[in-house]
């Protein structure tokens, strides 16, 4: 947010050198960032730029070939993802990622019981902790999705939904594992210019409600110039600029390579 | 009446172990061809502590599923953790089998090798084997019911998003292949006690075949879909035995007909309840017999 009402001076999330090979492929090429406490950070740049490429090196599911990622100081490389994610960081997917056959409610309670409170003994038996846990966890995820104004698909599979409400339950799903680190792969995408405002609405208020440091990966420019305090544009791989959104606006090298084909959209 | 009395003995293991199997393959989406490795295991084992070591058939039963269970964790751990998946697994799994069975038909000290292992005192009734399989496909059936159930569902469905929701993936899959194991291996107990011989012959790559057939027949998701199946597949054969040449053939149309109609298997994403039987005899009435609107109605919504 512009106002950057919590930010801290030590990084609390930097990319080191990251590089990153898919055989001959440099999706990755030295690629080196800073997030603060509480910043709202943008990743940009074109398709293919390997900022979906990050993400999956930040939550554990590629290994880079160099450099590091930190998160408070600590590595998070070698660590499984679900260890990431006991650290603090969530994600949602460029590709809708839900588990489409279960409920929206069913979606979000793996978030907050992704290690159920009780031994599977418990469960066999079905003492009377496991209703009890798993009642809590219910309300849990009633309450958060009725923040996300998800109440009303609660029921539904999660599958059969509309497309832009199943991107919100994505959202949902990755605030119940309590980050404190939010990634968002491309949230607006296919969404209109309605639709984009609402999403960025949202955004501003999780982000405020549960004290996030969020970075965002999107293509609807006047989002990420809108939300995003500091803004970081990949091109083949490598970091082409780092800088506030204006910065970034009157960058030549950014508009030569990404915001040229955009202009029309970064001026309206 | 004898050989119908077999007939649910013979059902009620197969119930034991396919329950365990459907957690891993319906819930879970781990395919495995060589369950019969670990009903062996259970079936030897159990066999020769009450044999040779004088425990009590009960005790010696459990201890059988546990040794399955205990085998299952190194292999696990080998396997799941090499994210060996999919079909390179299900392959692994009958490569274990088979070698399990390879294993005990060379090994003529104690369990008489391929001779197969005689004597069995014959301790297990309709009783004995009714108590395991209604306390087993309780507990698993409390089991899949709690989160425990769900989480596994959401590695079937998306493996990687449940990993990064926090769900210890490669934990619960050991915990689910190991699950698998114990009632594996109690079913083979079981089968030891009632047929009172243990032939290697008998745990070969078609029994893994069989109770991994009853799982995907039965339905994915699905407890009590494995189940009705793990019976139909043991009084099939049997009443098919009549037309013996075409038995096969029959079995084989059967499985064609449920995967072209049915993928997700005749109970996938169900369970069987009366009060589900009784929607669906209801939606038959009213397709038989249209109410009052007709046809029509029904077109206009
Ligand atoms: N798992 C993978 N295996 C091989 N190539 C990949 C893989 N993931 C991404 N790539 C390649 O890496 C490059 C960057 O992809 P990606 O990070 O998805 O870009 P972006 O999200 O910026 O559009 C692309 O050329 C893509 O084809
Ligand atoms: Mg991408």
């Amino acid at each position: 947010m512009k106002d950057n009402k919590h930010i801290a001076s030590d990084a609390y999330f930097e990319v080191r050198g990251l590089t990153i090979k898919f055989g001959g492929l440099l999706a990755s090429n030295d690629v080196s960032f800073q997030v603060n406490r509480g910043e709202f950070f943008g990743l940009i740049g074109p398709n293919g730029a390997g900022k979906t490429t990050i993400f999956n090196a930040i939550t554990g599911s590629v290994t880079p070939s160099g450099g590091d990622i930190l998160l408070n100081g600590k590595s998070l490389l070698r660590l499984r993802p679900d260890q990431i994610a006991r650290r603090g960081i969530s994600r949602t997917y460029q590709n809708i990622r839900l588990f489409s056959s279960m409920t929206a409610e069913e979606n979000v309670s793996i978030g907050f019981q992704n290690i159920p409170e009780y031994s599977r003994l418990a469960a066999f038996l079905r003492l009377p902790i496991v209703r009890k846990k798993d009642t809590q966890v219910k309300e849990k995820a009633i309450c958060m999705m009725e923040i996300l104004d998800l109440l009303p698909y609660k029921i539904q599979q999660a599958g059969n939904l509309p497309y832009g409400i199943q991107r919100k339950l994505e959202i949902a799903r990755a605030l119940a594992t309590k980050p404190t680190l939010l990634l968002l792969d491309e949230p607006a995408a296919g969404m209109n210019n309605d639709e984009c405002n609402e999403l960025a609405t949202l955004l501003r208020r999780i982000y405020r409600e549960f004290d996030l440091t969020v970075i965002l990966i999107e293509h609807h420019i006047d989002l990420v110039l809108e939300l995003c305090d500091r803004i970081c544009v990949l091109n083949l791989g490598s970091v082409l600029a780092n800088g506030s959104p204006s910065e970034i606006q009157s960058n030549p090298k950014v508009i030569e390579a990404y915001l040229g084909k955009r202009k029309e959209v970064a001026n309206a | 009446m004898k050989y119908f009395i077999t007939i649910c003995i013979l059902s009620g293991i197969n119930i034991i172990t396919v329950s365990g199997l459907a957690v891993l393959t319906g819930f879970c989406g781990i395919f495995s061809m060589g369950h019969a490795g670990f009903m062996a295991i259970g079936g030897y084992f159990a066999a020769c502590m009450n044999i040779y070591a004088g425990v009590h058939f009960i005790p010696a039963i459990i201890m059988g599923g546990a040794a399955a269970a205990l085998v299952s964790l190194p292999l696990g751990y080998v396997t799941l953790k090499n994210k060996l998946s999919g079909d390179y697994f299900a392959i692994a799994m009958l490569g274990f089998g088979e070698s399990v069975r390879l294993i005990i038909a060379n090994t003529k000290p104690y369990i008489q090798g391929a001779m197969g292992l005689t004597g069995i005192p014959k301790k297990v009734d309709i009783w004995v084997v009714l108590a395991f399989a209604a306390i087993i496909v309780y507990f698993i059936g409390n089991f899949l019911k709690s989160q425990y159930g769900k989480n596994l569902t959401a590695i079937r469905l998306q493996d990687e998003a449940a990993e990064m929701m926090g769900v210890p993936v490669m934990e619960n899959k050991i915990w689910v292949f190991a699950i698998s194991a114990f009632t594996a291996g109690i079913g083979g107990a079981l089968y030891g006690f009632f047929t009172t011989t243990l032939y290697p012959g008998n745990f070969g790559s078609a029994k893994s075949t069989d109770i991994l057939a009853a799982v995907v027949f039965g339905g994915i998701n699905s407890l009590t879909g494995p189940i009705i199946a793990a019976v139909l597949l043991v009084a099939l054969p049997e009443l098919l035995r009549v037309f013996a040449a075409w038995r096969l053939v029959v079995y084989g149309l059967m499985f064609v007909v449920i995967m072209l109609f049915r993928p997700e298997g005749l109970l996938g994403y169900k369970e069987f309840s009366f009060p589900g039987i009784i929607r669906f005899l209801k939606i038959i009435f009213h397709k038989i017999i249209p109410s009052k609107g007709g046809i029509g109605a029904d077109e206009g919504q």
